[in-house]
């Protein structure tokens, strides 16, 4: 097994990597942009390296930059996490060529996959079903609106080298196809350098089945069962679960043997899905194409499967056979994902950027928390991906699943800037939700221009909003992390007692102070005791916020030699 | 004495005023528009970073607030609110202000591509330009027929949410429809 790997990632993914590996007694290296120093995945990280300029370009995306880094950081392999360069073959290859390891399928096999109309030959070789459409590799505007027509519309344009619903356009009839043609080639190019588009026979009302692989070098390759995620927004999956309420034994048996001979088809290694689109008229589907990497979503099969991918990932990686046998593996109980976005769902779902001030996520059996902020809140910047975290339930049936998870959402804050939040609770409690009726068209149809229903406006919300002016200044509201707690005494363990200017004399000074600025009487809140021991002191007065009331107050001035009176 | 604080749930203007208790509360007073009063004892205490419960008539209730400038994001039983704190000096007709959303930025980003030029005629719902951000484009959309008479950035510029993005004219015929 390696020493030292480097995650060339950011957020919850290189956080939940960095967790599985020093689980397994491997140290990790951490990477990150100029925005992201304070970022969760940097925390935690044993070691950690700066990328400098924060454009994906010049920092998550520059391969050179990141294998200097692993060479350097003495690391063994990379794993690539998810989006970023997860599918690139050219830089796996300068992996591999570099003398590294590189914790993914094959770089000959990303290629394979990756040029999505070189897959779908090598599927139709394979006499695996593809979508109907136009592979040819012609982007010439006027041969692709003839072949447009050939296929029938609604015609959906995708680009070669795409993912994640960039590059992509769905053509509803011929004079949509220039505008949407030009839109989706330059999209493509933006994102990923590359403007090659090719076209598909559009589907309403299927479902997005994908199937998670998992091989080994050892010619072993095994599926881990199904996850619908049919939930979706601009193309993007927002909720996945799993098992799919669309499949029965036979169909997903059916399915299962499909996706490992798409993956043997390609001599697919390491983790990756099988992406299908199933048409639940006739039970027909499609192969779709292969994810070449570890899926955002991997955490519901993990749930239910009881079986690591991460550790896999890194054990295949590492030459390991696998010990995983096909009828072996059982999905037990049912689990849900649910995406937690900064977006604005009353504005087509466009991205929001800015500070998440407070956070607080549900604790409880079965719960897990994938966080791409820290729990004291975090920037979320316009450079990058704006999801927030990963919520994930299991329970032992679909209803119950969907009661913890009701219940895990309602406990969910993340404020500051607009979330998804809001948005997810009302698709909890849609009646075609609850029944399992779910298609790829689901947010379209039920929630197009969704608007937050405003109720009136409850009067503890209003008392919660008042009582927060009062005791903000209580709250470490200057956002820098400290975290101070008010308690009705002091704690006797308590180191600040001991300390001159925080001592038990100047609180209460202070808190006369703040009682003064709000009116007569005694402040309910009578003393301070900073919870967060380390540090606090010297960065607190250093970041002062200029706007905190604290600036006012005797022995908490910035400057402390000044003989500002009071 | 007590503190008197203004809020705006964006339908209608609350006042909430809270007075110190001489023992270990608040008094609130809640006033809506109608007129209704209410004057209930409430006690809280503060849990951590934007964390704190209050009690109010037995009830223990948890909440989370944090703030961005007048915004209050507030999460409690459950549910998440926006609401702004408005100054009391403040005139009543803050309805006044205009939605310009539609000539504005709809998202941070770099605007990719401007479709039109100053002195274009456009038509109401016509595309004007493209905005993008984390690689997704979006379109503005001309809300109105008129004239394009300044833009105000090339393209290739990064722009902030909500900004004015370009001026037109709305033509005088585009009230009729």
């Amino acid at each position: 097994m390696f020493n030292r790997i480097l995650i060339a990632n950011r957020g919850e993914i290189a956080s939940r990597i960095i967790a599985c590996a020093q689980e397994m007694g491997i140290e990790t290296v951490a990477i990150y942009s100029e925005v992201d120093e304070e970022s969760v995945h940097v925390h935690a990280a044993d070691f950690s390296y700066p990328l400098g300029n924060p454009v994906p370009a010049e920092s998550y995306l520059n391969m050179d930059k990141i294998i200097k880094i692993a060479l350097e950081s003495k690391s063994e392999a990379i794993h690539p996490g998810y989006g970023f360069l997860s599918e690139n073959a050219v830089f796996a290859r300068k992996v591999q060529e570099a003398g590294l390891i590189w914790i993914g399928p094959s770089p000959k096999a990303i290629h394979a996959v990756g040029d999505k109309i070189q897959a779908k030959k090598s599927m139709k070789a394979a006499s695996i079903p593809v979508i109907p459409g136009y592979h040819g590799g012609s982007t010439n505007k006027k041969f692709l609106k003839q072949k447009a027509r050939e296929i029938g519309y609604p015609v959906l344009i995708k680009a070669t080298a795409g993912g994640g619903g960039r590059g992509m356009r769905i053509v509803n009839s011929e004079h949509e196809f220039t505008a949407a043609y030009e839109s989706a080639r330059r999209e493509a190019k933006n994102a990923f350098g590359n403007g090659d588009v090719f076209l598909e026979k559009y589907f309403t009302h299927i479902r997005h089945i994908e199937f998670q692989i998992l091989g080994d070098h050892f010619g072993n390759i095994v599926h881990l069962n199904e996850r619908e995620c049919s939930i979706q927004r601009r193309h993007q999956k927002i909720i996945e679960e799993t098992p799919s309420t669309a499949l029965d034994e036979d169909l997903r048996k059916k399915m299962g043997d499909v996706a490992i001979a798409a993956a043997r088809a390609v001599n697919y290694t390491n983790a990756g899905s099988v992406e299908f689109v199933l048409d639940e008229k006739d039970n027909s589907f499609y192969f779709l194409e292969i994810n070449a990497r570890l899926q955002v979503e991997h955490a519901i099969t993990e749930a239910v499967t009881g079986i690591d991918l991460v550790r896999w990932q890194l054990k295949i990686a590492a030459g390991q056979e696998l010990q995983l046998k096909q009828e072996e593996i059982v999905s037990r109980g049912h689990s849900f994902e649910f995406r937690i976005y900064a977006e604005n769902p009353e504005k087509q779902f466009l991205p929001s950027s800015g500070k998440i001030r407070t956070v607080q996520v549900p604790v409880g059996v079965n719960i897990r928390n994938d966080l791409g902020i820290s729990t004291t809140g975090g920037e979320i910047s316009t450079f990058y991906d704006p999801m927030i975290a990963k919520l994930i339930v299991h329970a032992e049936t679909r209803e119950d699943a969907i009661q913890k998870m009701t219940w895990a959402l309602r406990n969910y804050a993340a404020l500051g800037i607009p979330t998804n939040i809001t948005f997810l609770r009302e698709v909890l409690t849609h009646p075609d939700f609850l029944s399992g009726n779910t298609h790829t068209d689901f947010v379209t149809e039920h929630y197009h221009k969704w608007k937050n229903g405003k109720k009136e406006t409850p009067f503890q919300v209003l008392l919660a909003a008042a009582l927060f002016e009062v005791m903000e200044p209580f709250m470490g509201s200057n956002s820098n992390g400290e975290t101070l707690t008010i308690l009705d005494g002091i704690d006797p363990h308590s180191p600040w007692q001991k300390i001159g200017t925080w001592g038990r004399e100047s609180l209460d000074v202070l808190t006369d102070r703040v009682s003064d600025t709000l009116g007569k009487g005694k402040a309910v809140i009578k003393k301070i005791i900073p919870v967060k021991s380390d540090n606090i002191k010297s960065s607190f007065i250093r970041d002062l916020d200029p706007h905190s009331p604290w600036k006012k107050i005797g022995p908490w001035e910035h400057d402390k030699k000044s003989s500002r009176k009071f | 004495m007590s503190e008197v604080f203004n809020f705006d749930d964006g339908n209608q203007r609350f006042e909430v005023r809270l007075r110190r208790d001489d023992n270990d509360g608040y008094y609130v007073v809640i006033k809506d528009h109608e007129d209704n009063e209410k004057e209930i004892t409430v006690t809280a205490k503060v849990l951590g970073t934007g964390q704190f419960q209050f009690t109010l008539e037995n009830i223990i209730y948890k909440c989370s607030v944090a703030k961005d400038g007048d915004l209050r994001f507030i999460h409690l039983d459950g549910a998440d609110y926006e609401i702004r704190r408005v100054d009391e000096l403040e005139e009543e007709d803050f309805e006044e202000t205009v939605d310009e959303g539609s000539l504005s930025s709809p998202m941070p980003g770099r605007i990719v591509k401007l479709i039109v030029k100053v002195g274009d005629v456009v038509k109401k719902s016509e595309d004007l330009l493209v905005v993008e951000a984390m690689k997704m484009e979006n379109k503005l959309i001309s809300p109105f027929e008129g004239t394009v008479t300044e833009i105000f950035y090339s393209e290739g510029d990064q722009v902030e949410a909500n900004v004015p993005l370009m001026e037109i004219q709305q033509s005088e015929t585009s009230e009729e429809s």
